[in-house]
């Protein structure tokens, strides 16, 4: 026998116990699994109306003493805590405090594993523990993206407007936060955010602008009107900007922005700032875009073009009308129009009310 | 002389056997690899913030887009499975590309289509004839554009994409059901990395056998044909690992047709999808990571490794045949296009390592597993062969293909373990044992035939699978019914 | 006796749901998708149905459009509140388009649902 056919048949042998050895593990797994999984399933069922007598503890009635429960439960309350708010909420907050389990998860943040300290993080959000704040500011130049994000995450729902700062400078830095996780996450914070976010769209971080224009207009903020003209009006902005402050205007809904919207469509300028004006008149509704918006549908370039039509299709019977007079046109015009009037069909066509039956 | 012609056919032999246990081993590690990245992963499971991507109003929009052969059998499955989607804005696009079955009227009859002048967005070149437009007048998000066909995939893809409206594109075959959270899943690698991530996959599994109702796959079942049980093993092996494998060396190479999200503005500068390619997934990807590459500018491909798409699988050998001949072919068509990337490091670990690999196992593999087969053939044929020393081959061989394919099943087993049924997880061990005597070999040969007509450049021509259709809730006993729906080659 | 049906795929919200209806003083029925809860509908006559919108088999506005375009005319007018994740305006519109009388957006209130199910209910309904 020659040197390679024992080298070969060593190695079968050593190949062979290692098949037999994951055999043994996965069936192992694999029953071992389904036991977990029929206890677990009883210790559900157990625990479940505890969890419903917890949500029912403000109504006057004594909430149960939980301090010595089945540490599932932990994982019930934790489940469901992300699909409440108001009273349900603050009480399932209550019993994670309770129980320790707010403070093992501060405890968790500065862990060595990555998961650990991002679950962490995501349990804090999910409690809106405004104690660990500063904790959860200081992950998010954690050394692991998916750490970062889930500590952005928590900061929304934490509702303490200290995080803004933190967030937004989270865009500008290397390694830094994802930009539609921290617009998630200021969305979350709610009303208090909105000065700093009307600082941003003219603040010192460049990345912070746009975003926090669309976030204003997110928001439907009617304060930041005046300040979103501006941005759009002026053609030295950038035009990522100025296309955010546009779409924002058209969210915001106020009609003192249309004059802004109207000269943007009509003047060339960057494309996507003008298709984002003219989507915003639609939005908007002031009669007094119906002219720019004609215009736009027939003279724009192509993305103009259609965005204009949409919006006139947005106007209701004044739109149409137009939208029909120019459907019969030859070229581009006479498509965009078409286009834009057969979806306005197709839509009606759904919304027929189902014809009245007889009773039988 | 006879002594030299022994040797001949030994040293023969042995290095065959040397590349398959090479081979073998190099996909073991890469399993391993893949392994661990699938365990760790599971860690993160429900902080990955899912729900918020869910509720935010800047969750970019995804474009579906579903070309469509012949389908009737899966089409309203599929769609449902698509439209019923947990994402916050999406659309669908599906091309019916000169069906001859009822594909459209059961469409238009399940969502009320209307014509519509289309409005498009992009003017990339499309041979078929765009016969009409439709929209679906329920509220779905749903728009169908009838074509004739010219016999490839890839012009309806383009058709439909230049409908699509929205900044992601997700390529979707018409037989494959979508897990309801999959856009969630591949959607969240360009959010959380926008500025580099340029396309993302999602892991396929064989969907035939299970129960399945109205789209959704109520409980995934293993087949009970061992053809099937085979592929299954094979899926999870090359989605579930090979491929977790890859992406970590940042030569993510194949996003399946069945299944992968790109930005749409760089499908647009790459022309859209490649006419004549057999393997236009696979195309795609590598053209996207040259065209970015040599540019010097962003281009990561992200593989989310949970499961996410169903997909219906051969049940014959026929259809298989087709299958993987046609896949072969688009590989050869694959390296030979981009043959400058191979070993060219200004391509990175996509020139060094993945397009290498490819051509030194998957393109050659074939011919060398079955030049090894055809000299043993010989050697006992001429009375020279020593049957102990093949035997310690053949057994060595067995070996390690049995180790990687266990390894595969025992990850599936402590990661994901969606096969239900008592018996999933012994007919996949046996399945993975059963995949090295007989199913390799006969693959070999596919592959090799695959070969051959990429050399020899012969025309590709897409031709519909026979569709089983998807067995619904209520059939549970009676096997799926067979629409007689299939294209010859 | 006052009867609601809930459609939802989630078994603990609807476990939650049922729970809280209940102290209600309503008879409460489960279902766990679009297709089975339009049977149920049929069969039980609920005076009111909670409905999730992303179901498999079946969705929540398929069922409610069903319920809505059913020959019965008592069925067809049985107020159905909307409970779901699904949160953008496009949903809303689609939500009320399909049918229903109400759209509760999830994360959500019990108590917010319960003060919600009771307006809903026709006046004069008795609970327990």
């Amino acid at each position: 026998m020659s040197t390679v056919e024992a080298v070969s048949i060593a190695a079968s042998a050593v190949l062979a116990l290692l098949v037999v050895a994951l055999l043994v593990a996965t069936a192992v797994e694999h029953t071992g699994r389904a036991r977990r999984a029929a206890r677990t399933a009883r210790r559900r069922a157990e625990l479940t109306p505890l969890v419903h007598a917890l949500l029912e503890a403000d109504d006057g009635v004594d909430a149960p003493d939980v301090s010595g429960s089945d540490p599932l439960l932990d994982e019930l309350v934790i489940e469901l805590l992300p699909q409440l708010r108001g009273a349900d909420r603050t009480a399932l907050q209550a019993v994670l405090v309770e129980r320790g389990v707010v403070d093992q998860a501060g405890v968790m943040l500065s862990s060595r594993t990555a998961w650990r300290r991002g679950r962490a993080a995501e349990l804090l959000g999910n409690v809106a523990s405004g104690r660990h704040v500063p904790q959860l500011v200081a992950l998010l130049a954690d050394p692991v993206a998916d750490v970062r994000s889930a500590a952005a995450r928590a900061l929304g729902r934490t509702g303490d407007v200290a995080a803004v700062a933190p967030l937004l400078a989270g865009l500008a830095v290397r390694p830094g936060i994802p930009p539609g996780i921290v617009g998630m996450a200021l969305l979350d914070l709610g009303t208090p955010a909105l000065p700093a976010l009307r600082a941003a769209v003219n603040g010192p971080v460049p990345e912070a602008r746009p975003l926090a224009a669309e976030l204003l207009g997110l928001h439907g903020d009617p304060g930041a009107a005046d300040l979103l003209v501006e941005v759009l009006a002026d053609v030295h902005r950038a035009p990522v900007v100025r296309r955010s402050a546009a779409s924002a205007l058209g969210r915001i809904g106020s009609p003192h922005a249309t004059a802004t919207l109207v000269s943007t469509v009509t003047t060339t300028g960057p494309l996507e700032v003008q298709v984002a004006a003219a989507e915003a008149l639609g939005r908007i509704g002031d009669p007094a875009g119906l002219e720019a918006l004609t215009s736009g549908l027939r003279t724009g370039a192509a993305l103009v073009r259609s965005a204009c039509a949409e919006s006139l299709a947005a106007f209701g019977p004044a739109g149409r009308a137009r939208l029909a007079a120019h459907a019969v046109l030859l070229g581009p015009t006479g498509a965009a129009a078409r286009s834009a009037l057969d979806t306005l069909d197709a839509r009606a066509l759904g919304r027929r009310p189902a014809p009245v039956r007889v009773a039988a | 002389m006879t002594g030299a012609l022994v040797q001949a056919v030994q040293a023969m032999n042995w290095t065959v056997l040397g590349y398959v246990v090479l081979l073998d081993a190099a996909t073991l590690l890469l399993v391993v690899s893949g392994g661990r990245r699938v365990l760790a992963n599971r860690r993160w499971s429900g902080s990955e913030g899912h729900d918020h991507l869910f509720a935010s109003p800047l969750t970019p929009a995804i474009s579906v887009l579903i070309p469509a052969h012949d389908e009737e059998a899966g089409i309203l499955g599929t769609l449902a499975a698509a439209l019923g989607q947990r994402y916050p804005s999406f659309e669908i696009v599906l091309v019916d590309d000169g069906c001859t079955d009822r594909t459209f009227e059961l469409v238009r009859e399940a969502y009320g289509l209307t014509p519509v002048t289309p409005h498009w967005t992009a003017d990339l070149p499309v041979d078929g004839e765009i016969l009409s437009v439709h929209r679906a007048t329920t509220g779905d998000p749903l728009t169908v554009i009838r074509k004739a066909t010219v016999g490839r995939r890839s012009d309806a893809s383009n058709a439909a994409l230049n409908l699509a409206r929205h900044p992601l594109v997700c390529m979707l075959d018409a037989d494959s059901l979508l897990e309801p959270e999959a856009l969630l899943r591949v959607a969240r690698p360009f959010v959380e990395d926008p500025g580099n991530v340029v396309g993302s996959g999602g892991v396929i599994r064989a969907v035939n056998g299970s129960l399945i109702d109205r789209g959704t796959v109520l409980e995934p079942r293993l087949s009970s044909r061992w053809l099937v049980r085979i592929q299954a093993v094979e899926y999870l092996r090359s989605f579930l690992l090979g491929r977790t494998g890859w992406a970590d060396a940042n030569a993510l190479l194949i996003i399946s047709g069945a299944f992968g999200l790109f930005r749409r503005d760089l499908l647009l500068e790459v022309g859209g999808m490649d006419a004549h390619s057999l393997a236009e997934d696979a195309e795609l990807v590598v053209t996207l990571q040259e065209h970015l590459r040599r540019q010097g500018r962003p281009h990561r491909m992200v593989f989310v490794p949970e499961p996410v798409c169903w997909t219906e699988v051969p049940e014959t050998w026929t259809v298989l045949g087709r299958q993987r001949r046609r896949w072969s072919h688009g590989l050869g068509q694959l390296l030979w296009k981009h043959k400058r990337m191979i070993g060219n490091p200004r391509y990175g670990a996509i020139g060094l390592l993945a397009l290498p690999f490819f051509l030194l196992f998957e393109a050659i593999g074939p011919v060398v597993e079955l030049l090894g087969l055809a000299s043993v053939a010989v050697a006992a044929g001429l009375g020279v062969l020593d049957w102990g020393s093949a035997g310690v081959m053949v057994g060595l061989a067995l070996l390690v293909g049995t180790l990687l394919s266990t390894t595969v099943v025992a990850v599936e087993e402590f990661t994901f373990h969606r096969y239900g049924g008592k018996r999933s997880l012994s007919a996949l061990l046996a399945a993975g044992l059963l995949e090295n005597i007989g199913f390799r070999q006969v693959h070999a040969w596919y592959r090799l035939q695959g070969l051959f007509s990429a050399v020899t450049r012969r025309t590709p021509v897409w031709t519909a699978m026979p569709r089983t259709g998807f067995s619904s809730a209520s059939d549970d006993r009676s096997p799926a019914r067979v629409s007689a729906v299939g294209g010859g080659l | 006796m006052t009867r609601v049906l809930v459609v939802d795929d989630d078994p603990v919200i609807a476990d939650l749901v049922s729970f809280r209806l209940a102290r209600l003083g309503l008879d409460v029925s489960v279902e766990t998708d679009g297709q089975a809860g339009l049977a149920a509908a049929r069969e039980l006559r609920p005076d009111l149905v909670v409905l999730d919108w992303m179901m498999p088999r079946m969705n929540g506005l398929e069922m409610c459009a069903a319920l809505r375009a059913d020959p019965d005319e008592q069925l067809a007018r049985t107020p159905v509140l909307l409970l779901t994740a699904k949160a953008q305006e496009p949903d809303l519109e689609r939500g009320f388009a399909a049918g229903a009388t109400d759209y509760i957006v999830k994360p959500f209130s019990t108590r917010e649902l319960a003060t919600r199910v009771t307006a809903a209910l026709p006046p004069g309904t008795v609970l327990a």
